[in-house]
């Protein structure tokens, strides 16, 4: 044996302090490699700079009016879109966190093993529903079923502020609200779900042998060390809300005007994009690039946050 | 050692002490702690009702349109004379695989290769890839839509087309494709590769002829994900594709998919058409599971192997 290996061909490749080390060497593949990155890279970098630089001329013209007016024709005003927005999508979370919360919860320390599994791939599949699905759903399924029976039992809880269902048609604000939160439940689910059940197990254990009742141990030692990763998990339900197109333009109605009363349609930035594009002249086109830029510094910057908590939970573990 | 760690010096007065405290309000706590814990199960309920009631509908009156003509005739518009004449939905089907085909033509190389060189290299371009990709994961689709007009319809001047379409999806799919990859390549042993090199093999050669095989199925899970989600995307197509109701493919004419055929029936005046919606929701919600079965199935196999 001793003698083959020294009878093994000497390779350039294996001389100690050689000239070219094998991670460094250049190859056609690292070329191949470079050749992909920089176009992924170039076309993100074009995708922000040209939505940005076709809505310029709005931007220079009138800025104020496009965050705070209200009219689409002459100045283009943004603010019913911003707020619509704003409404639906904050009304969604509150929604879906006060159901996913209890999900996340049930899933993870109140359900058989055997269930976990099925349940877990349940919420799975809700994420990988198209959204239009949800809003077709929306539209034709719930929108009835609101307008005879939904809006007439708010209304006899005493919430008439939110309209009277003699006057509403189907598409609302509270339907795209309820079919957005439907849509984000998954997300928020299944990312609650895993920052819940990385929990330590001693915590948990800690404060069952000190009495605690499983309630006690679920508020008191699981949601506190979970809490950085939770808000995680609702900012990036939060920007998949800001962001949903077809869902909301099939269910809220597309109507730009500013709405509290949340049985009427309303708008949204992404709904009002759709909807508008087709009979948009070019100035027009140059507004809704605009009203694309506002969505974009929104929804990024929740899922800035989003990620901002998410790796601040990671490291918050890491230390317990 | 004091009194605390050693409970035989306390008298029976004590201890009784001991234990009434520790049962103070013990039955009104395991109360409470039962009423929310229903509470939760509920909201459990409240999450799946949703899935239930939604697959319950569109199998239900998605199935009795499902005919052989849904799936080869042309779409026609009802009458007043015909109220129940809607055709079928071929050309959008023909569409959507145009739009698949050439979108993953543009992805997969471009996300796959990016994913490897992010997973296989530690500096400041491969942070400034994995930034990119997970801020581009996160844009919203409708502004892939309107970049890809920017770009394709009006800049180079293509108009409405299936490149411009099948562009906007595959500006949505790459970073799905590239955090994907990278997290398959990722999870190759390092020894595997060490193996490889200490064999003598050159760095291209221990990539493309160990790792990616070993990664194969994560990286194949990630593009069918990406696939399945551009399947049922319609916010990109939405003012891309023009919509025709002809069978076009080529990547300069204008085509159909399946979403927009949905968004735009759904809202139409004739119950026939929306009758037919179902239809077409329920053959996307078909695709859309076997693929997200299909992933599952990998990455279980993937699991079982290592």
């Amino acid at each position: 044996m001793t003698n083959s290996s020294a009878q093994l061909p000497r390779s350039r490749r294996f001389v100690v302090g050689g000239s070219k080390s094998p991670a460094t060497e250049r190859s056609w593949y690292s070329y191949v490699l470079a050749i992909a990155w920089i176009l992924f890279l170039g076309v993100s970098a074009l995708f922000f700079w040209s939505i940005i630089s076709k809505s310029l001329p709005i931007w220079q013209k009138q800025a104020g009016t496009m965050i705070t007016g209200t009219g689409w024709g002459g100045p283009y005003g943004g603010l019913p879109m911003i707020l619509g927005t704003l409404q639906t999508s904050l009304l969604a979370l509150v929604l879906a966190v006060v159901v996913g919360l209890g999900t996340a919860i049930a899933i993870v320390f109140l359900i058989p093993a055997r269930l976990r599994l099925i349940t877990a791939t349940i919420v799975e599949l809700l994420a990988a529903i198209p959204s239009i699905v949800y809003g077709v759903w929306g539209l034709l399924v719930l929108a009835p079923w609101m307008l005879t029976h939904f809006y007439p039992f708010l209304n006899s809880l005493g919430l008439t502020f939110l309209g009277s269902p003699d006057l509403a048609s189907g598409p609302s604000i509270l339907l795209a609200s309820i079919v957005l939160a439907v849509m984000i439940l998954p997300v928020f689910v299944s990312i609650t779900r895993e920052v819940i059940s990385a929990v330590p197990q001693d915590l948990i254990e800690a404060s069952l042998s000190l009495g605690a009742t499983r309630w006690q141990v679920i508020a008191k030692t699981v949601l506190p060390t979970a809490r950085v990763g939770i808000m995680g998990a609702a900012f990036l339900a939060l920007a998949r809300a800001t962001g949903e197109t077809v869902a909301v333009a099939l269910t809220i109605g597309t109507v730009s005007n500013v709405q509290w009363h949340l049985f009427y349609p309303g708008t949204t930035i992404a709904s009002w994009i759709a909807t508008a594009f087709g009979e948009s002249s070019s100035v027009d086109i140059q507004a809704l690039m605009a009203l694309g830029v506002l969505l974009m510094v929104i929804s990024l910057g929740v899922s800035l946050l989003s990620r901002w908590f998410i790796s601040r939970q990671r490291k918050l573990l890491a230390k317990v | 050692m004091t009194d605390l760690f050693n409970p035989v010096v306390a008298n029976d007065a004590l201890r009784a002490e001991i234990q009434a405290i520790s049962h103070r309000g013990r039955r009104a706590r395991l109360l409470r702690s039962r009423i929310i814990i229903a509470l939760c199960v509920i909201a459990l309920l409240i999450a799946v009702i949703p899935l239930a009631a939604l697959s319950w509908e569109i199998i239900a009156k998605g199935l009795p349109v499902l005919k052989a003509s849904f799936f080869t005739q042309l779409p026609l518009s009802p009458n007043l004379a015909l109220p129940n004449q809607t055709g079928g939905v071929s050309n959008a089907i023909i569409g959507s695989l145009a739009l698949v085909f050439y979108s993953s033509l543009m992805s997969v190389p471009v996300g796959v290769l990016t994913g490897i060189y992010t997973a296989e290299n530690e500096n400041r371009t491969a942070s400034a890839i994995r930034l990119m990709a997970q801020t581009m994961a996160g844009a919203p689709s409708i502004l892939m839509g309107l970049f890809a007009f920017a770009l394709i319809c009006q800049q180079l001047g293509f108009g409405y087309s299936a490149l411009a379409g099948s562009f906007a999806l595959a500006v949505l799919m790459i970073p799905v494709i590239v955090v994907a990859t990278e997290i398959a390549v990722r999870n190759v042993p390092q020894s595997l590769r060490e193996a490889g090199l200490a064999l003598g093999a050159r760095p291209h050669t221990v990539s493309l002829k160990i790792v990616l095989p070993t990664a194969l199925s994560g990286i194949v899970t990630g593009c069918i994900l990406a696939i399945s989600r551009a399947v049922g995307e319609a916010a990109p197509v939405l003012f891309t594709i023009g919509g025709a109701t002809l069978l076009n493919w080529k990547p300069a004419d204008p085509v159909s998919a399946l979403p927009i055929s949905i968004y735009i029936d759904a809202k139409s005046q004739w119950p026939s058409l929306r009758a037919m919606v179902f239809g077409i929701a329920l053959v996307l919600l078909f695709v859309v599971f076997i693929a997200s079965f299909t992933a599952r199935f990998l990455v279980g196999r993937q699991q079982r192997k290592s």
